[in-house]
């Protein structure tokens, strides 16, 4: 099939950057969107024209690497699916489709598609982690979870950190990625000693890189190639709001 | 060691500067927003209850109105938790609108489709709506300088409050701002009232989808009750005895 594209260029942080026309030529619908636009870049790079840049890495839908809003929905929208995994027998021939970097200040544009998500690893720096001192390992089993607890915990971790959350909101917040790591490390007994800690100290990162509010739309959930619930984001809120009271 | 020693907070820090820091945080004007609104759909619950007397007739419903105007303690009490809780909300409102203008400054070329209703992507709109009109609604009923000549005084000096609802709602235009008003509080309760509860991180799996059509349900059933009273008036079901 063919199709017409609308990409973002941009050839680096300070160009104003525009959407420009491409022509996809003999695709194939078994193909995956990034391998269309690999195809893309081989013809460009063949014309001399420089290829466009995109994020990607395993391919798998697990990495959180591959970012780009297909038709104004992040990953293109299919429920729990990422970019690399949507394929092109969910486009019609003759399609014309809009391919755009995610969109938040917290998310600057680095290339055409590429944005720089460091403002995630500086709130993960801030909280997300749980603090062990060293010692011998403790024994497997030593320490017993209930398996509601741990199944809550593993729903959480299944987020990827790709940011489509953020690109969705109409506020450009990130309250689905903090809640997802904090209910992921406040689940178990190891990250419920500092969850309240976690909670003010990734908040506070997050408002200090520029991410919107919440309006409880929930654009994250819906777009969230994780699927996961806004469950999270009230949890991040009673953690917040209990750390108040608790003085911590 | 533990990193957790980063925490913000320093330690010994008032109760209070960390709470003011917490209402100006992100979060903290959300949790503003959510028990400043839970106060005012409180507020309109018991105006409801009030408005809903007009049924009974005029006596009852003079009554009311006399009654609550002789109970200074509640009134003022009323009064207070509106006049603060408005500017409170109005507050949250601009505070965290401007974050989020901010947090997107390039727009999508192709319009953002990520799914939601319309009632909770244009809360900051039908907000405003609403209290331009809680000014005219003051104005009207409370000030009695929108429509002066629609007050009259009962023989013990009182004003005729029944006979100043039913001449208001009786002019057409004047009632089509009433039904629009409410249509739009609907709008905004229809959302508001789920969202509050997800403010303060009040979630169950079990209930919280129960809690969406509820706040849907309540939003328009307690605005559907409102718009019943011009109304009424219109069709003559309410009328001056």
């Amino acid at each position: 099939m063919n199709l017409k594209l609308h990409v973002w260029r941009q050839s680096g942080p300070n160009d104003a950057g525009a959407m420009k026309e491409y022509v996809a030529k003999n695709v194939n619908p078994h193909m995956s969107f990034l391998e269309m636009l690999d195809v893309v870049n081989e013809e460009l790079q063949s014309k001399g024209e420089e290829a466009i840049a995109f994020d990607h890495d395993c391919r798998e839908g697990i990495c959180g690497m591959c970012s780009m809003v297909i038709n104004g929905l992040p990953h293109g929208g299919h429920r729990g699916v990422t970019t690399c995994q949507l394929h092109m027998r969910h486009f019609n021939d003759g399609d014309e489709i809009w391919i755009e970097p995610w969109r938040a200040k917290a998310f600057p544009v680095i290339k055409d598609l590429v944005v720089d998500r460091s403002a995630f690893d500086r709130i993960i720096q801030k909280g997300g982690f749980v603090s062990v001192n060293t010692g011998g390992a403790p024994d497997a089993n030593a320490l017993p979870i209930p398996k509601k607890e741990a199944d809550q915990a593993f729903e959480a971790a299944a987020c990827i950190g790709c940011g489509a959350c953020v690109a969705a909101c109409k506020n450009g917040s990130a309250m689905l990625f903090v809640g997802a790591k904090a209910s992921h490390l406040g689940h178990t007994p190891q990250g419920d000693v500092e969850r309240f800690d976690r909670a003010r100290a990734m908040t506070m990162q997050m408002d200090a890189e520029g991410f919107g509010t919440c309006s409880n739309l929930s654009q994250c959930e819906a777009v969230c190639p994780k699927t996961i619930s806004v469950k999270v984001i009230a949890e991040l809120n009673r953690d917040l709001l209990k750390a108040q009271f608790k003085g911590k | 060691m533990s990193q957790a020693t980063d925490a913000p907070a320093p330690t010994g820090e008032p109760l209070i500067g960390s709470l003011l820091r917490f209402f100006s945080s992100s979060i903290g004007s959300k949790v503003v927003m959510a028990l400043t609104g839970a106060v005012l759909w409180g507020f309109l619950l018991a105006h409801l209850g009030g408005n809903l007397m007009v049924y009974f007739g005029p006596e009852t419903y003079n009554h009311y109105a006399q009654a609550l105007k002789g109970n200074a303690a509640l009134l003022w009490a009323v009064r207070g938790a509106l006049i603060a809780a408005i500017p409170l909300h109005f507050w949250a409102a601009v505070q965290s609108s401007a974050k989020n203008s901010a947090a997107r400054p390039v727009a999508y070329a192709y319009a953002n489709r990520s799914p939601a209703r319309t009632a909770a992507k244009s809360m900051l709109v039908t907000g405003l709506v609403i209290a331009a009109f809680f000014v005219y609604h003051l104005a009207h009923f409370t000030w009695h300088v929108a429509h002066p000549e629609q007050v009259k005084l009962l023989p013990s000096g009182e004003v005729d409050v029944y006979s100043m609802l039913v001449n208001g709602f009786s002019v057409w235009w004047i009632s089509a701002i009433y039904v629009v008003a409410q249509l739009l509080l609907a709008q905004h309760l229809s959302h508001g009232i789920y969202s509050l509860f997800q403010h303060l991180g009040l979630y169950g799996a079990s209930w919280t989808p129960f809690l969406k059509r509820a706040s849907l349900a309540i939003g328009y059933g307690l605005c559907a009750a409102f718009i019943s009273i011009p109304v009424a008036v219109l069709l003559g079901v309410v009328k001056l005895p």
